[in-house]
């Protein structure tokens, strides 16, 4: 668990200035804390605070119940990985990783071995490159592989795989997850994408104007912003056990998680989302609330592979559209819905309705 | 032989000075480019001022400074036991500010275009301020310090005003190649003047195409891109 309490002032040109205090714990319980909010409230500037590499009015850092040193920045036990890879641009990949696995002042025993972090990053045909000749999604792997290689225990990462498409970085998130259930590492993400967060992030806080505006979990969050009238980019992230693939229309069947596995419904996914997915065996997926249409009957007449029944547990109006939140078994899905069609499928609490949406 | 002696002068000269601007430069660099108080644009003027500066101005300066007379001009004897103007070490400290522009100006533009960002990236990732100079920051301008030696160097090779107000023309002590040339020159020996003088276009020549090659194939400085 790391306990943070910190003041800072960032003076903008031209603009008010950002007051940042933060007093909360993040990564309780070994869990991995998401950072979220929009442009200009202080995300980034609260990470590189943590780091040290700004000195700030006050600021303690307490580590699993030590207190630890917080400037100067090498001596702070949190390495910070921005969006902007910054290389050392004269040596080779293997060698801007040798050079901080044999020059780090930090720590005694190396946390992880040259040959795992560069399995992680996924950089093993890199290795020879020099930083000129790579994409920024290649610059932030190896970023990435180089803090795992810091010796440091938290790593604040910043938008650290915001180059890579959705894809490789649903998959640099799982390897987060892996690292942080069998070592030591403990993780604190910033990113503007909720759904992002929601892969990984157990608790996830919403930073505006410097200050904790709201801390939950997940699902807890989503509906908080569902209230504020964020329904562009409402979704419901659900947990998915694996079941089979049918491999001549390359579709795969996963169950929703839940107690009850032989009444779970099940998900159809198409291959190539499940390829990200299977890695870990268990995970978890997003949908968008306006990929989710709404029925009264169950109807298999339709190109819609997906159809779950749920029960209507919230609905929530907003200027031009509804969320609809229906509860599927013990999981939440969201659909974003006409105000013409609330009223014509006349929806209401406690109702019986089943939500369609494509093979995700 | 008479040539070989100047010759050799010139070299010991240049290489001295650039060793000990190199020792002095970089530290100033590295502070002027973190520095952003009020002062800066007169520290860069001062800096620079050589450039501008008829080399007889700073060669005058010198000579009144340290002559027997001037109390910096007896202090040096003291210390040293012999003059300072009419020495070898009066045109060494005189190339060092002569050429201080020269070394100090790379080494400056590489600092400022490396940033700040790489060493909080090597910090955040545990190095020391020490580890991240060496291994990081001097690697990164790598092209900059080349640039500076060779500006430095090649640029106290063609000294000659400041050298003749402050040095004279004592042979194996002052006298240089410029200043041999000038000799011969003066006493009409216009067969060795041509051969000196072809000394020094070549050496100049050359040293500054393997600087431009040099830095041609250097890796690009800076971030990113």
């Amino acid at each position: 668990m790391i306990a943070i309490n910190l003041k800072h002032t960032l003076n903008r040109s031209n603009r008010s200035d950002l007051h940042i205090n933060v007093c909360a714990n993040f990564c309780e319980n070994k869990t991995i804390t998401g950072i979220f909010g929009d442009s200009g409230t202080g995300k980034s500037r609260l990470l590189k605070c943590i780091a040290g590499l700004y000195s700030s009015n006050t600021f303690t850092l307490n580590i699993d119940g030590h207190e630890a040193k917080t400037r100067p920045a090498h001596n702070n036990p949190c390495v910070y990985v921005g969006s902007e890879a910054v290389l050392f641009e004269h040596l080779s990949v293997v060698k801007n990783l040798k050079l901080i696995v044999n020059k780090t002042s930090y720590g005694q025993a190396p946390l992880l071995s040259l040959r795992d972090a560069v399995k992680y990053a996924g950089i093993e045909h890199l290795l020879q490159q020099f930083p000129s000749s790579l994409s920024s999604g290649e610059k932030q792997r190896v970023q990435f592989a180089r803090a795992l290689l810091s010796n440091k225990p938290v790593v604040l990462l910043d938008e650290a795989f915001s180059a890579l498409d959705w894809n490789a970085r649903m998959g640099m998130i799982n390897t987060v997850k892996q690292l942080n259930s069998t070592t030591s590492l403990q993780f604190i993400i910033v990113s503007h994408s909720l759904k992002e967060l929601s892969y990984c992030c157990q608790n996830i806080i919403k930073l505006h104007q410097g200050e904790i505006e709201y801390s939950a979990s997940i699902d807890k969050m989503l509906s908080y912003l569902s209230r504020a009238s964020h329904s562009s980019s409402m979704f419901s992230s659900f947990k998915l056990t694996f079941v089979d693939e049918d491999s001549s229309d390359h579709i795969s069947k996963w169950y929703l998680h839940g107690e009850h596995k032989v009444n779970a419904q099940c998900v159809y996914v198409s291959a190539s989302t499940a390829i990200g997915m299977q890695r870990l065996g268990l995970a978890s997926l997003s949908i968008d609330a306006n990929q989710v249409s709404l029925s009264r009957f169950n109807n298999s007449q339709t190109s819609m592979l997906n159809s779950l029944a749920g029960v209507v547990s919230e609905v929530l109006c907003h200027e031009s559209d509804a969320i609809v939140t229906l509860k599927v078994d013990t999981q939440v899905l969201r659909a974003s819905i006409s105000l013409r069609s609330l009223h014509a499928l006349d929806i209401h609490l406690g109702q019986k309705l089943y939500a369609l949406f494509k093979a995700l | 032989m008479n040539d070989l002696t100047a010759i050799w002068l010139t070299l010991k000269l240049a290489f001295l000075t650039v060793v000990v601007l190199l020792g002095i430069g970089l530290p100033i660099a590295w502070y002027l480019a973190k520095y952003t108080g009020k002062l800066k644009p007169f520290l860069e003027a001062l800096i620079a001022l050589p450039l501008v500066l008829p080399p007889t101005v700073l060669g005058f300066y010198l000579l009144s400074a340290f002559s027997p007379n001037a109390w910096l001009g007896r202090l040096w004897i003291d210390i040293t036991g012999g003059q300072f103007v009419f020495s070898f070490a009066g045109i060494l400290f005189g190339s060092i500010i002569y050429s201080l522009p020269f070394v100090v100006q790379p080494l400056l533009t590489g600092f400022s275009q490396v940033g700040n960002k790489l060493s909080l990236s090597a910090s955040t990732l545990g190095l020391s301020p020490s580890a991240q100079i060496l291994f990081v920051i001097l690697p990164a301008i790598k092209a900059n310090i080349v640039t500076a030696i060779t500006l430095g160097f090649a640029h106290t090779l063609g000294e000659f005003g400041l050298i003749l107000m402050i040095g004279g023309n004592i042979p194996s002590e002052t006298q240089v190649v410029s200043i041999a040339l000038f000799n011969y020159v003066e006493t009409l020996q216009y067969e060795q003047a041509h051969q000196l003088s072809l000394i020094l276009l070549l050496s100049s020549l050359i040293s500054l195409t393997l600087l431009y090659k040099f830095n041609r194939n250097a890796r690009p400085l800076g971030l990113g891109e």
